[in-house]
């Protein structure tokens, strides 16, 4: 009979558990009493009868089966379908305050919310046009339909200056009713195709980053959400009260044993939270379920959806070892959930690159609009997560990661909708292009800085009649080091003028309306080069950089190494101070940042990559490895006293 | 059957409980800076739940059993737990939202409200570690206020003809055009048709006179005409609006103004899908715009999915088309994900008019 006991008590738990998923309001306070009344006699009277254990079992499964249909079907009575509207019409609705936005079959940007179909043509079609979107099925949803991802950049897998191409992950549409995220991540491929050619950032990123984008993965749930765009259930869950949206527009999971009708209650909570069925922190901890309806129930086990599967697939395809960021997007609330592990080099740079992406973002849209849209970074505490993709990202593959929640920040409210329910979701269609091309910028602005710090390509010192005197250049010599090749057709002559032109490896310079300036939110970074040469005894001489500029304005026919704002070039007098002279060389040390500000790899020398968590190669002022840079003084200019400097003149014919 | 009696209280004890077992915002592991919530009082999902259920029920009861403005105010200004006066301003306010006049002590109400700091925090939906603000109590009412203003505004305009037409010419974006265009609907047809000739005479539609004029087609049926004009002639956005009120009004002259929609690319694809409302069969009006930057991947789409002779037409256009064109093409055929359009876009991935790259990215398709 203490068997018997065992089994009663835990049909019993499961019928409360039921009953308290089915739970909605007053009247089913009053039906969970009944059911709990129920199926306690029924099982008291089962436990009585059963002599054998296994048809205890079995009747006992059978029953709690029954209850359960018994209680979605109730829950199914409960449950009512409201309408989202602009005005207030009576009956079951949530009114906006704004129109509830429609998806609209177009594959080209509107003001608005493009179908699923049509955003997947147009990824289609820019892959079949553009040469630089590459695409691949990376998996299959539930219901058969392929994931795809698109790889944006030239094909070869190193920099321009033959380093290691660096890549990146970003993800979206991983919950279904966030549908600003599948058009950020279109807008994302859009503006590669559109700005190839600039010879400033896009190009660059083509050059030089591996861009992944998985631009939807929970397609079924979009479609779903979708098909309804304007109608939800109102059903219950454990933690949230009666009137709270779920299937239909507000579906979050995917489709799990659910079908796409409304009318099929019994299923309309069901489905896995995408985001909360990755390891390391797979069901650990209270923020997931074990509970299929539950809005965050985490699936069966880890990475049992073939939607987050697809992910890690796409981590492949992304050149997994190349890996410097990921970023999965979802909404809303406006900030940046980033994963903190145990590698506190890998925090400490991904909270460089996430002030990148608030102050970048935040100033971006002050110019444009006139409002600032702040993205602070949330991390959360070293060794706890919930079983989010970014936490798998961040650990395996001890890469930046975040998870990125687009705005509003407090609902609809921010742009005067009325505050109802869930509408945070719902993104009005006039904020959507103005999102789309802000936010594709951004991403492009953390690719570049991502992608690498900037180095010292090459220097050529001309005289003032244009002969260059020295130029040197660092060319790949295999084995991730690099040499310096020199020529040096004359010294440096005691006050005579010179221009040097000092090429770095990526544009340093943000693109105002066709200026070199100062990129959005990064005031703090110095408009020049610092150029200091420095004598062997340790006297320095600044140089006059009041007349540099970085070259490849358009239309100003200036030579520029290979994107516009790559090269600074200035003038400078030769030093005449004996001191200076009498140690017959001059070390050039050069100090910049590139316009995130992020600073010189000191030594060229050796390549710079990512590495556990952090740079490598990638030395200070002192030839330190680190993640923060320093002073280039890699290169010497030899410098003649003027007796030397006389036979000089004379062996050019100048008297 | 004490057995039973035990059972059943303790299970009526977990099912009614407001704290439940599984409540995700309880025994949280995860910890972190919220985002910027600093002051608030946290209150748990089921906590929140509650207060909501039972705010509701107080002054939906209130409302409902005729309490005047003044005294639900007070009822709920009344209440001495923060926390639940906070849920209940937060029904107070989706009561409002629904109404369409305030009232001025509810007016005197909001502009309190407006000034006031949140007070609880809950869980966020995504990590529930984090806390965001519950109700954005202050927000909302600033946006009822300027509801109010903007319907005061209206009503003052309907009543000064000229002030509004002046009106109308300003910025869109503005407060004082939103009103205008509420305005709009408070005046005589003849008013109204003055309006709209002024803006028709214009030789461009600004956006301002745009919006005009489909507001003008929205209120009365006899202006659904100026929708072609739209379409022809009006931004792109309000175009696109112009078409969509074409759709889902069926006006009669869809096919037309689906004919205008098709000469402006840039509205995009919604134009192709009027079109195929108004009748018009895919095959058509897509196979000519395959070429087309902007609408002919949506092209390729329709056709894909509606087209009658997809390969025949494929097989025969193909190789004299523009290089647009024929990615589109092989687009479609994609797109329809038949056998055969399969076996036809095999044959095709070998077209040596595709460079390395098409043919690469053709191959993935097969």
């Amino acid at each position: 009979m203490a068997v018997t006991r065992v089994s009663c008590r835990h049909a019993f738990s499961a019928s409360i558990f039921f009953a308290e998923k089915a739970s909605a309001g007053v009247a089913t306070i009053v039906m969970k009493i009944v059911m709990t009344i129920v199926m306690t006699i029924v099982m008291t009277i089962v436990g009585n009868i059963a002599t054998a254990s296994v048809i205890k079992s079995v009747i006992t499964f059978f029953t709690a089966i029954a209850l359960n249909f018994l209680l979605a079907m109730s829950a199914a009575h409960a449950q009512q379908e409201y309408r989202y509207t602009e005005t207030a019409g009576g009956g079951n609705e949530f009114v906006l305050g704004y129109p509830p936005p429609v998806p609209v079959d177009s594959a080209v940007p509107i003001d608005g919310f493009r179908s699923y179909n049509a955003l997947h043509a147009r990824h289609q079609d820019l892959m079949l046009q553009s040469e630089r979107v590459g695409g691949t099925v990376v998996g299959r949803t539930l219901q058969g339909r392929d994931i795809w991802a698109y790889a944006l950049g030239d094909e070869d897998a190193e920099t321009v200056n033959a380093g290691p191409e660096s890549s990146l992950l970003v993800n979206g549409g991983l919950h279904a009713r966030e549908w600003g995220t599948p058009e950020l991540t279109t807008a994302l491929i859009e503006t590669v195709v559109e700005r190839a050619g600039d010879a400033h950032l896009y190009d660059y990123l083509a050059d030089n980053v591996h861009f992944v984008v998985v631009p939807v993965s929970n397609i079924d749930g979009f479609l779903q959400t979708q098909r309804y765009p304007t109608r939800v259930l109102v059903g219950s869950d454990p933690r949230v009260p009666n009137a709270w949206p779920r299937d239909g527009r507000m579906r979050r999971k995917n489709m799990r044993d659910a079908d796409t009708a409304l009318s099929t209650r019994g299923d309309h909570l069901f489905g896995v939270d995408l985001n909360r069925n990755s390891e390391p922190f797979w069901a650990i901890g209270g923020a997931s379920s074990s509970n299929r309806n539950d809005l965050v129930y985490h699936g069966s086990f880890s990475f049992s959806e073939p939607e987050t599967r697809a992910l890690m697939a796409a981590a492949e395809f992304a050149r997994e070892d190349r890996l410097r960021w990921y970023e999965d997007v979802h909404s809303f609330t406006q900030v940046l959930f980033s994963v903190s592990t145990f590698n506190a080099r890998r925090n400490a740079i991904q909270s460089d690159l996430l002030s990148t992406f608030d102050r970048f973002h935040n100033s971006l849209s002050l110019q444009r609009h006139g409002v600032g849209r702040r993205y602070p970074e949330d991390p959360n505490r070293v060794g706890s997560g919930i079983g989010v993709t970014a936490e798998y990202f961040g650990y395996q593959y001890q890469i930046p990661a975040w998870t990125l929640e687009i705005e509003p920040r407090r609902g609809a409210v921010d742009y005067g909708g009325l505050g109802t329910e869930h509408d945070g979701f719902i993104l009005p269609e006039s904020e959507v292009a103005r999102l789309r091309e802000d936010m594709a910028l951004t991403h492009a602005v953390l690719a570049y800085r991502q992608a690498g710090p900037p180095s010292v390509v090459a220097v050529e010192v001309k005289s003032a009649s244009g002969r260059v005197v020295r130029s040197v250049r660092w060319v790949h010599a295999g084995n991730d080091r690099r040499v310096l090749e020199s020529v040096e057709r004359e010294p440096l002559l005691p006050g005579f003028e010179y221009t040097m032109s000092v090429a770095f490896d990526k544009p340093m310079r943000w693109d105002d309306a066709g200026e070199p300036g100062i990129a959005p939110g990064h005031d703090e970074v110095p408009f020049a080069t610092g150029i200091v040469f420095r004598a062997g005894n340790g006297q320095a001489t600044d140089i006059d950089l009041s007349a540099g500029r970085w070259m490849g304005r358009p239309g100003a026919n200036e030579v520029f190494e290979r994107y516009r704002y790559d090269t600074f070039r200035t003038t400078f007098v030769a030093p005449v101070d004996p001191g200076v002279l009498e140690t017959g060389s001059l070390v050039v040390e050069i100090d910049a940042r590139d316009f995130t500000g992020q600073r010189l790899d000191a030594d060229p020398e050796t390549v710079v990559d990512w590495s556990n968590g952090g740079w490598r190669g990638y030395e200070n002022t002192n030839g330190l490895g680190g993640d923060s840079g320093g002073i280039d003084s890699t290169l010497a200019l030899r410098i003649v006293e003027p007796w030397e400097a006389r036979l000089w003149l004379l062996r050019r014919g100048n008297r | 059957m004490n057995k039973f009696v035990a059972l059943a209280l303790f299970a009526l004890l977990i099912s009614i409980s407001p704290a439940r077992a599984f409540d995700l915002s309880d025994g949280r592991s995860v910890a972190g800076p919220s985002i910027p919530t600093s002051g608030l009082i946290q209150v748990s999902g089921a906590e929140h739940a509650r207060l909501r259920h039972e705010a509701a029920q107080q002054v939906r009861s209130l409302a409902a059993r005729g309490s005047d403005a003044g005294a639900l105010i007070d009822a709920i200004d009344a209440e001495l737990d923060p926390i639940a006066r906070e849920a209940q301003w937060s029904e107070w306010l989706d009561l409002l939202a629904a109404s369409s006049e305030l009232q001025a002590i509810e007016v005197a109400a909001l502009a309190e409200l407006e000034k006031t700091l949140p007070v609880a925090g809950i869980p966020h939906h995504e990590f529930p570690a984090r806390s965001v603000t519950a109700y954005a109590l202050a927000e909302r009412a600033s946006v009822l206020l300027a509801r109010h203003a903007r319907k005061a505004r209206a009503r003052d305009l309907a009543a000064t003809p000229d002030e509004l037409s002046t009106v109308l010419d300003s910025d869109p974006a503005s407060s004082a055009f939103a009103a205008g265009l509420e305005a709009m609907e408070r005046i005589a047809p003849e008013s109204l048709a003055r309006l709209v000739e002024t803006r028709m005479a214009r030789k461009t539609f600004s956006r301002a006179a745009s919006t005009v004029l489909l507001k003008a087609a929205e209120i009365n049926p006899d202006h659904r005409g100026l929708l072609i004009d739209i379409v022809d002639r009006g931004n792109v956005a309000t175009a696109r609006q112009a078409l969509l009120m074409a759709a889902t009004r069926d006006v009669p002259e869809l096919r037309e103004i689906a004919a205008v929609a098709l000469g402006r690319s840039e509205i995009g694809g919604l134009a192709l899908t009027i079109a195929r409302q108004s009748r018009l069969h895919p095959d058509d009006f897509c196979w000519t715009l395959l070429g087309d930057p902007a609408l002919g991947a949506d092209a390729a789409r329709m056709l894909a999915d509606d087209s009658s002779r997809l390969l025949a037409e494929v097989s025969l256009r193909i190789h004299g088309a523009p290089e647009l064109a024929r990615l589109r093409m092989l687009l479609a055929l994609r797109l329809r994900g038949s056998e055969a359009s399969h076996g036809l876009l095999s044959t095709l991935a070998e077209s040596p008019w595709l460079t390395e790259q098409q043919r690469r990215e053709v191959g993935s398709w097969l």
